[in-house]
């Protein structure tokens, strides 16, 4: 499978008022053609940054330090304004969390989705981008495209909504769709049908997915291979089969050993003890040693090199190094 | 890669207990009212512009009380005199000593600033909070009243109201008290309501607190930043009304003086004597820039989702 | 939408109804008819009393306000006493024109400056432009109307002698008390629309506005002011009262023949009825431009579906 996106090393800080955040501290990832890749974590864990920074829409003051984001073989991390603009939206497009805030409330939803057409098929003429947002707005299952179409977005439900997203994002069949949290604000029912329309178009537009969210049922819904986050450092990686059933990670495994079980319903919940780190001054070792059952030493003061388990599988854990007797208990 | 490979064997065993570190919260968590504190300290501006009013609160006082000239006495020797080390600020058309004529005048527009401002907040307060409390018909009826007050043009009304009855500080604070309430019964509905149906306050009826438990603990605290901050600009506000009053001849009468009353003169004396439209100009100036920006920065650190 | 407007006409007639039986008891109280001065005493006793009848002024108070406020229904407010025989209304309108032309150019100049520096400054955020533009914002709010007049009719008319002062032949008579005027129009527009706009760069649709790929001028100017500009319409109703306010200072300052002046006059002349007339006609006046406003708004903004009812609160 040919590798679309290669993130590599990425380091993003944010300057504020209260401090410099280092929000990602060194990940890497591959993304492969017409593939699902998740990104897993808590929120706080870098997971939205970084995606923001490989589309180059950092908040004001963020910036990229280290690293390099390798599209379709091109090294884009410092592109300019004006190639990064030929990149958004044409090649690399984005869903986000709120669908009710996401959408511009002044134009209308079908202005919204012309205008994706306008900035990168300038050969279009006015009446082939109306058509086309018509059938956008068909294919992402909105009943009444003809009417829909001069409609502002409070007019919308919220599920309706992030369908008009989605067909904002894939009006140019971008090779790659990043979907920041596309279900969190949804109703649960609604969030079913948005991840299943995500699927159908994904075959139908032949596109690659990242999508990122703290909820495993999604991962395990939608993923092919999963990347997992915490404190803006790197966890664990694999195909969803490795991450999710020879789990090496004690934070993946704690991530896993949250979510409800029917079948064990007397059992009280997992939780995670304690709070995600600070990451205007993160720890020096590993990020969750502090919340780790089977933290040791070395990991509060050193930063734990990555291990290898398959040629897929990938975990950033002392607990397998040779010297740590402990690793294949897990 | 290799300087990891130099870590000693000893640090790869459990590092024992640790659920101490777990709930350990990197960032210290305060009160709202300790966070609007510390923003506000850190408005350089703000601070340095109440010091300056309390500054000249205190010298409007102190000048007055301490010179040997009144803001009264004449001296038709000593007429349009210009700013020289007798008289700081020069003299007027009857010789009255400009620099004590002014911080008279400054201290009287404080006052009638400040209760304006305080008559205000008590009426508004009441209104608004009764308004919002009540609720239901009452609500209603109190509404309707505001919303037929807002249509009058207040400056106008005050300016018929100082026609009609006899000059005088009192007068003035009255005047401007008769719509000048209206804002902050708004502002104050509407904070109350808005708190009304927070959680919080849900939780406190939920858990069988007395309704004027709730106004004491939860109400009150919680608007007094809206009433502060609108009070900051009510201030200014007031001190306008009355400089305008008086410029235009319907406010103070001689030989009473506050920043309008000398604006007023000075602007009569313009062609002969700048220097005393100049200085009292200055001062209100100074004043309302002053109150502004306190205004402003106790609206930043107290209600930052309050714009404008 | 009708039913909006409606029931803002019947506040609207309420008020006006409070506006005139609170300027008519004032006007009762007030000490002194206008014919006292040297000019009403002068005249025999039954003269005097033949002009009180004249003017109404002898019939109870309950009478002379039913007749004041049928006449005022029929746009009859009496003659004024001042310019003796010329009826209010009359007076009122002559005097609109130069009112209307200084207001019109302080609004025009306030929203072109106050916008266009307001919107830079927010794009610079902490910019140089942007502390120029809340320095100048907290000058053009705290800085008195008349005060700036007083200001530019010592400098630019007297000591530099570049505009003409005090008399009303020429447009350029108008520019100085217009530039007086639009400092706090300016300083109100400049700061809304820099927080306004500040806020709507934060929103979420700003980003997926960038995620499509376009250049920042139209992300601004199609994204960004479209949604800040917007809510200027409802600071509109608050800018021409001060405006109006501001007028009566400032064309009195500047000598100028408008309605601004002729109130200021009237109070010092004790002339009731201009005074009563002009009173309401300001009344009337900012009501139906408040009205204009929260309609305009409610048509103008698509998110304010219920027309006006929200643009109410």
């Amino acid at each position: 499978m040919k590798k679309l996106l290669e993130v590599k090393n990425m380091h993003v800080s944010i300057h504020t008022d209260s401090g410099v955040i280092q929000a990602v501290r060194g990940v890497s990832f591959d993304l492969y053609e017409s593939e699902t890749l998740a990104i897993v974590g808590e929120s706080g864990s870098g997971k939205s940054i970084t995606n923001k920074a490989i589309m180059g829409l950092l908040p004001v003051g963020g910036r990229i330090d280290e690293g390099e984001v390798i599209l379709n073989g091109r090294d884009i991390t410092h592109f300019s304004e004006k190639e990064m603009n030929m990149i958004r939206g044409a090649e690399v497009s984005m869903i986000f969390q709120d669908p009710l805030t996401s959408l511009n409330p002044t134009m209308t939803v079908g202005d919204q989705i012309t205008e994706m057409l306008m900035l990168h098929k300038p050969e279009m003429t006015a009446e082939q981008r109306k058509n086309r947002a018509l059938e956008l707005l068909d294919m992402v299952g909105i009943p009444n495209p003809a009417e829909r179409f001069g409609q502002y977005p409070h007019q919308f439900s919220g599920g309706m909504r992030q369908r008009v997203m989605i067909s904002i994002a894939l009006a140019c069949e971008p090779r790659i769709l990043i979907a920041d949290e596309p279900t969190t604000a949804l109703d649960v029912t609604i969030q079913a049908q948005i991840l299943e329309l995500m699927k159908k178009l994904q075959k139908k537009v032949n596109t690659s997915i990242i999508i990122i969210t703290h909820n495993l049922g999604v991962v395990s819904s939608m993923a092919d291979r999963v990347v997992v986050m915490y404190g803006g450092r790197f966890v664990e990686c694999g195909d969803l089969d490795e991450v999710f059933y020879q789990t090496k990670h004690p934070y993946t495994k704690g991530l896993l050993d949250s979510i409800p079980n029917l079948q064990l319903s007397d059992q009280k919940l997992y939780s995670i003890p304690g709070t995600p780190p600070d990451l205007i001054s993160p720890p020096h070792g590993c990020p969750f040693a502090a919340r780790c059952e089977r933290c040791m030493k070395v990991c509060e003061k050193y930063q734990p090199s990555e291990y290898e388990f398959s040629q897929t599988h990938r975990a950033s854990c002392w607990l397998y190094d040779e010297r740590a007797k402990g690793g294949a208990l897990i | 890669m290799n300087a990891q490979m130099n870590i000693p064997q000893e640090l790869f065993t459990p590092a024992g207990d640790n659920t101490a570190k777990q709930e350990h919260i990197a960032r210290q968590h305060h009160s709202a009212f300790y966070d609007g504190w510390i923003r506000l300290r850190k408005n350089k501006a703000a601070v340095v512009c109440a010091v300056i009013i309390l500054i000249i609160a205190v010298m409007s006082i102190v000048v007055p009380m301490t010179s040997k000239y009144t803001y009264f006495d004449t001296d038709y020797a000593n007429k349009i005199a210009k700013p020289s080390a007798e008289h700081p600020f020069g003299t007027d058309l009857f010789g009255r000593d400009q620099w004590v004529r002014i911080w008279y005048g400054t201290g009287i527009s404080l006052l009638i600033g400040l209760a304006a401002a305080l008559i205000n907040l008590l009426i508004g307060v009441f209104y608004g909070a009764i308004s919002a409390i009540m609720g239901g018909k009452v609500d209603a009826i109190m509404q309707r009243i505001i919303e037929v007050l807002v249509g009058i043009p207040s400056l106008i009304i005050v300016i018929l109201f100082m026609m009609a009855l006899p000059p005088g500080i009192w007068t003035i604070i009255a005047a401007m008290s008769v719509t000048g309430w209206v804002n902050m019964a708004r502002l104050v509905r509407a904070k109350i309501l808005n708190l009304k149906s927070q959680e919080f306050v849900l939780a406190a009826q939920l858990l069988g607190t007395s309704t004027w438990k709730i106004i004491l603990r939860h109400l009150i605290p919680n608007t007094i930043s809206v009433i502060v901050i609108q009070v900051m600009f009510a201030i200014p506000s007031a001190i306008f009304t009355e400089a305008f009053l008086s410029f235009i001849g319907v406010g103070l009468s001689e030989p009473k003086a506050s920043l309008g009353v000398l604006i007023n003169n000075g602007y009569k004396a313009l062609r002969a004597a700048p220097f005393l439209l100049i200085y009292p100009a200055i001062a209100i100036i100074l004043i309302m820039i002053c109150f502004s920006i306190v205004g402003d920065g106790l609206r930043d650190a107290f209600d930052p989702r309050m714009k404008h | 939408m009708a039913k909006y407007i409606g029931k803002r006409l019947i506040y609207m007639a309420v008020t006006l109804f409070v506006v005139a039986a609170l300027t008519f008891t004032l006007m009762k109280i007030l000490p002194g008819s206008p014919f006292d001065e040297e000019r009403f005493l002068r005249l025999e006793e039954a003269k005097q009393a033949e002009a009180l009848a004249r003017y109404g002024l002898d019939k109870p108070v309950p009478i002379q306000f039913a007749r004041y406020i049928g006449n005022m229904l029929k746009g009859d407010f009496g003659i004024s006493f001042y310019y003796t025989n010329i009826p209010v209304t009359k007076v009122i309108f002559s005097r609109i024109g130069p009112s209307a032309l200084i207001g019109a150019q302080a609004i025009l100049i306030g929203l072109a400056i106050g916008l266009s520096l307001g919107i830079i400054a927010a794009c610079r955020h902490n910019g140089f432009i942007d502390n120029f533009t809340m320095v100048l914002a907290v000058l053009g709010i705290s800085v008195p109307n008349f005060v700036a007049a007083a200001l530019l009719q010592y400098y630019f008319g007297l000591k530099l002698g570049w505009l003409p002062i005090g008399f009303w032949k020429s447009w350029s008579c108008s520019v100085l008390p217009s530039v007086a005027l639009c400092f706090s129009p300016l300083a109100t527009c400049a700061r809304f629309i820099r927080t306004e706009t500040l806020d709507v760069l934060q929103q979420d649709y700003i980003v997926t506005a960038r995620s499509k790929g376009m250049t920042q001028a139209r992300m601004l100017i199609k994204h960004t002011l479209r949604n800040s500009i917007i809510p200027v319409i409802t600071i509109m109703g608050p800018m021409v009262v001060n405006l109006l306010t501001g007028s009566l200072a400032v064309e009195s300052i500047f000598s100028i023949p408008g309605i601004g002046g002729l109130f200021t006059e009237s109070v010092k002349n004790n002339d009731y009825n201009v005074i009563m007339g002009l009173t309401m006609f300001y009344s009337l006046f900012y009501m139906v431009t408040i009205l204009i406003v929260d309609v305009t708004y409610g048509l103008v903004d698509p998110r304010i579906h219920i027309a006006g009812e929200e643009a109410a609160e």
